[in-house]
């Protein structure tokens, strides 16, 4: 209201002038209004409190409620209360929930809205700005931001044979148990004696116990390990199918990840580079292979929210990644291309002793070349792209 | 949110047609003044069904979608209508016979019809009516996107606009009422009392409406951004309009509002009234230096039996402000309402401009870019800045005075005094140590030059003593190390150092004899073991900072006693 500081002072003049006391008391309720809405509106958003409850973790397909709760602490009531949530839009649509309120002193009001998560990544809820002002549109209008929090959609995890590996997987010996090498220091258990079965292996004690003959049964002592090496970098995928492959990237590296940890309880690890808006930069991630579950929530939690970025060639985080691997890990490289680089570093890994796996995420049938090459390398190749190809994998 | 028809279909136009009775009234009564016999009844009550018609019919042509033609018939037949009822509304009261007396001379004389009483009354429902109506038109486009040209005015400013105006008028015509057209230049008139019932009526109904509007304009615009409004927030909005107008009102009552004393009147006083305070100290402290003086001629005159008079002890306040003749004495608790009232008045304007331009920095801007602002405010910025350089100058060169001037004192105006060695701490004979060689150095023509440091000295001196030089430069590091270090220093070491002390004063003496010899004239102090001019160990030491940082002057240094 533009001309009510000229029409007070207005009043205190004509009051002044004409010398009315009952204008100087006009005068003052004026100057009262003016001046308790100025108090009033600066006063009450110092008294707001707001509490924002939701999970803060939910895996694709998830409907996640979000209670917001905003007290008045004051005595003072609230005439009216703007409260305005930003949401991502991948989230909800209208990327946003407002509502207008009135909050009585010590009163509390609960909002609740859903989040439909519609997409893997990581997303602010927030920020919450809540607007008050005066009854008379005095004073100026006042506002507070409270500070987004965040929640982390995971990425779709398809079980393991969906995606037709594994026979042909990274982790080739896991179905068949065949152990390469064994640990005489760390015995299993025990079984029945076969044919050809070393007399070293008998449990002697074991033997007496059962009445019959019995073999030690030795821990695999080669390194079971796995890192899935992921390519985010922007020049390796082509730019119309990009972001489709990325995702079908990040489902594969998370479905290794799930199938490895929880359905055969062994390491897993990650490596990748990647833009992360966590930092609002590019970082390389490298989560050493653990078999814990909650390792694995941490991997997917990383693979919820890396996105596309320009990053350094792949085949460097490759060889640099590589080094802190134990001899006879095992690499599972997911990329949206094949280069001679890669190839050579596939050559090397091979060679410094590591099982290496290749999983193209790009359209198209493999070709003659490619299947010649695997061959001549040895090392196997599955190209990922559409639903259509799983189901052939089946 | 369901919308509550009541507030637009009632309350709005029964608050504008009392806004308008309550203007009205007021211009009945400043007519009163001068035909005191004229009803104006018929006046107050046409303006306000006036407003509330207005309010009725633009609601009606908007709801018919009446344009054109249409529109101007209707408005035609409206004002017909106001005239009728008004002439009609004018005989009231009258005899019939002298009515249709009246109606009689119509034919013959047509602009009878138009009586100044009707004319009047219709000119003046008439602006009612306007007025009303463009208030309706602004109550019902709050909320609509604005329009783009130049002269577009927000309606929430054109409403209220109209209301601050209806209420200056208002106010100027009820305080003249009040006061009389003939006491409005006489200044020195006393203070009109009293409740002005239309006014308060007014103003607290002009409030109610201002939160009304307040609220149909975040309302719509809520709606028109689609977000979702509580239900209960139109009752809480009018509740709390209410007690916040009601508390608003509550604190205006409390504050004092008359004045007997003028502003300029109580700032006198109060000027006054310090200069008071400031005599009656100034008495007192004249009487406190005095008391001592009187005490010693009241013993003389004990002794020579001579009458003395009384110091001055009289305290009384001299006379404050005398009533003027033929007036009245300005009574305290006058003057402290006054005061107060003052005090409020002032406060509340000041924190209006100041906060309104806290809000409005454009126009702060555009005030302080006003060339004889401006050039006040460097004037000010100026002398701000000449103060404070000149406080700064005055503590800057006082100490350096005091400390000058002590410096400056003539050995002979010390006082002798014994001092012993052995009761400084080491830090301190290390000091007295090189002091003493820097005087008697001084007294063999090595004087100190008052800029060089203790190294440039030394390498002045040493060359000269060329079986103490080394101990020279001992002498002179360990000066520098306890005038300038914070290390502290042993007894061990100031032993040391006073050996070096003793073979430096040896090269000097040998330096002497050597002179003597070639000059038997000279004095020899050394046969006394005891120095010209021994001064006190703290004078001493107070010439080191001159000595240390080669500023100070090469006056007599201390003698020294043995251990």
């Amino acid at each position: 209201m533009r001309n009510f500081v000229p029409f007070l002072l207005v009043l205190f003049v004509i009051a002044a002038l004409l010398r009315a006391d009952f204008f100087f008391t006009i005068a003052y309720l004026f100057f009262a209004v003016y001046l308790l809405s100025r108090l009033w509106t600066r006063r009450t958003v110092k008294h707001l409190r707001v509490q924002r409850r939701f999970v803060d973790r939910a895996f694709l397909g998830d409907r996640v409620r979000v209670d917001l709760t905003v007290q008045n602490t004051g005595w003072l009531p609230i005439p009216w209360l703007e409260v305005h949530e930003s949401l991502p839009v991948q989230l909800t649509a209208p990327p946003f929930y407002r509502e207008v309120v009135s909050l009585g002193p010590h009163e509390r009001r609960h909002f609740a809205y859903t989040l439909n998560c519609r997409q893997r990544g990581y997303y602010p809820i927030g920020p919450l700005t809540m607007q008050t002002g005066d009854l008379l549109g005095i004073a100026r209008r006042n506002q507070t931001q409270v500070a987004p929090e965040h929640i982390i959609v995971y990425p779709r995890v398809v079980p393991l044979q969906e995606l037709g590996l594994p026979t042909r997987s990274p982790q080739v010996a896991l179905p068949a148990r065949s152990h390469l090498f064994e640990d005489p220091a760390r015995v299993m258990g025990v079984r029945d004696y076969q044919r050809g079965d070393s007399p070293r292996r008998i449990h002697w004690t074991a033997t007496a116990s059962a009445g019959r003959l019995l073999v030690k049964q030795y821990q695999p002592s080669i390194a079971r390990e796995t890192l899935i090496c992921l390519d985010l970098n922007r020049e390796d995928y082509e730019r119309r199918q990009r972001y489709t492959a990325t995702e079908l990237a990040i489902v594969v590296a998370a479905s290794i990840a799930n199938h490895i940890i929880v359905r055969e309880g062994l390491p897993a690890g990650l490596a990748t580079e990647a833009w992360d808006p966590l930092l609002d930069d590019g970082a390389r991630f490298l989560l050493p292979p653990r078999s814990e579950r909650a390792h694995l929530m941490s991997l997917l939690e990383v693979l919820a929210r890396v996105q596309v970025t320009l990053a350094a060639p792949f085949v460097d985080l490759l060889r640099c990644e590589s080094v802190n691997l134990p001899w006879g890990a095992t690499l599972a490289i997911i990329t949206g291309r094949e280069s001679e680089p890669l190839f050579d570093t596939l050559v090397y890994l091979q060679r410094a002793g590591f099982a290496v796996a290749l999983i193209l995420v790009q359209p198209g049938r493999q070709s003659p070349e490619l299947r010649e090459r695997a061959n001549l390398l040895s090392v196997p190749i599955h190209r990922i792209w559409a639903e259509r190809d799983l189901e052939t994998w089946r | 949110m369901n919308r509550n028809p009541w507030p637009e279909n009632l309350f709005r136009p029964l608050v504008i047609g009392v806004l308008f009775g309550c203007i009205a009234l007021s211009l009945v009564e400043l007519v009163h003044l001068f035909f005191p016999a004229w009803n104006g009844t018929i006046l107050i009550v046409s303006c306000v069904l006036a407003a509330l018609e207005a309010n009725y019919s633009y609601r009606l042509i908007r709801a018919r979608s009446l344009r054109g033609a249409d529109a101007l018939k209707f408005r035609a037949v409206e004002l017909a209508m106001f005239f009728l009822l008004l002439k009609i509304g004018g005989y009231i009261g009258d005899r019939w016979t002298d009515v249709l007396a009246d109606i009689q001379t119509w034919p013959r004389d047509p602009l009878a019809i138009l009586d100044p009483e009707t004319t009047v009354a219709f000119i003046l429902a008439l602006l009612s009516w306007r007025t009303s109506t463009q208030t309706a038109r602004d109550l019902e486009r709050i909320g609509e996107p604005p329009e783009q040209h130049r002269h577009y005015v927000p309606p929430i400013e054109s409403l209220t606009s109209r209301f601050f105006w209806g209420g200056t008028v208002l106010l100027i015509v009820a305080g003249l009422t009040r006061i009389g057209i003939a006491a409005l230049l006489d200044l020195r008139r006393p203070s009109v009392p009293g409740l002005v019932f239309n006014v308060l009526v007014y103003f607290l109904l002009g409030l109610v409406m201002l939160g009304q509007m307040q609220f149909t304009r975040l309302r719509k615009q809520w709606e028109a951004q689609r977000i979702k409004i509580a239900g209960e927030l139109a009752g809480r909005w009018a509740r709390y309009s209410l007690a916040f107008i009601g508390l608003a009102a509550l604190l205006a009552f409390l504050l004092p509002t008359g004045y007997t004393v003028g502003l300029l009147d109580v700032v006198g006083s109060a000027l006054e009234l310090i200069g008071v305070i400031l005599w009656f100290v100034a008495r007192l402290l004249i009487f406190l230096v005095t008391l001592p003086l009187w005490l010693l001629l009241w013993l003389l005159s004990r002794l020579f039996g001579d009458q003395v008079p009384p110091p001055q002890s009289d305290f009384t306040l001299p006379e404050l402000p005398q009533q003027e003749p033929g007036g009245a004495a300005p009574d305290w608790s006058e003057m402290l309402r006054s005061l107060l009232f003052w005090a409020v008045a002032l406060g509340m304007v000041f924190y209006v401009v100041r906060s309104y331009l806290h809000d409005h920095p454009e126009l702060l801007k555009a005030l302080t870019g006003l060339g004889p602002i401006r050039a006040l405010r460097r004037f000010l910025t100026a002398f701000w800045h000449r103060l404070v350089g000149l406080a700064e100058t005055v503590g800057e060169r006082i100490p350096r005075r005091l400390s000058l001037r002590r410096v400056r004192r003539k050995p002979s105006e010390e006082p002798f005094r014994f001092f012993r060695l052995g009761a400084l701490s080491p830090r301190e004979r290390i000091l007295y140590y090189y002091l003493s060689i820097l005087r008697r150095a001084g007294q063999q023509g090595f004087p100190r030059q008052r800029a060089q440091t203790p190294h440039e000295y030394d390498a002045i001196l040493g060359p000269n003593l060329p079986q103490a030089q080394q101990e020279m430069a001992l002498l002179t590091q360990a000066f520098v190390e306890a005038r300038y270090s914070r290390h502290t220093f042993d007894r061990e070491q100031a032993r040391r150092v006073r050996a070096d002390w003793q073979r430096v004063k040896a090269a000097l003496r040998a330096l002497r004899c050597k002179a003597d010899a070639s000059d038997p004239s000279g004095a020899d102090e050394e046969h006394t073991g005891q120095d010209q001019n021994p001064p006190g160990g703290s004078e001493a030491l107070a010439g080191i900072a001159d000595a240390g940082a080669g500023q100070g002057s090469n006056r007599g240094m201390p003698g020294e006693r043995t251990e």
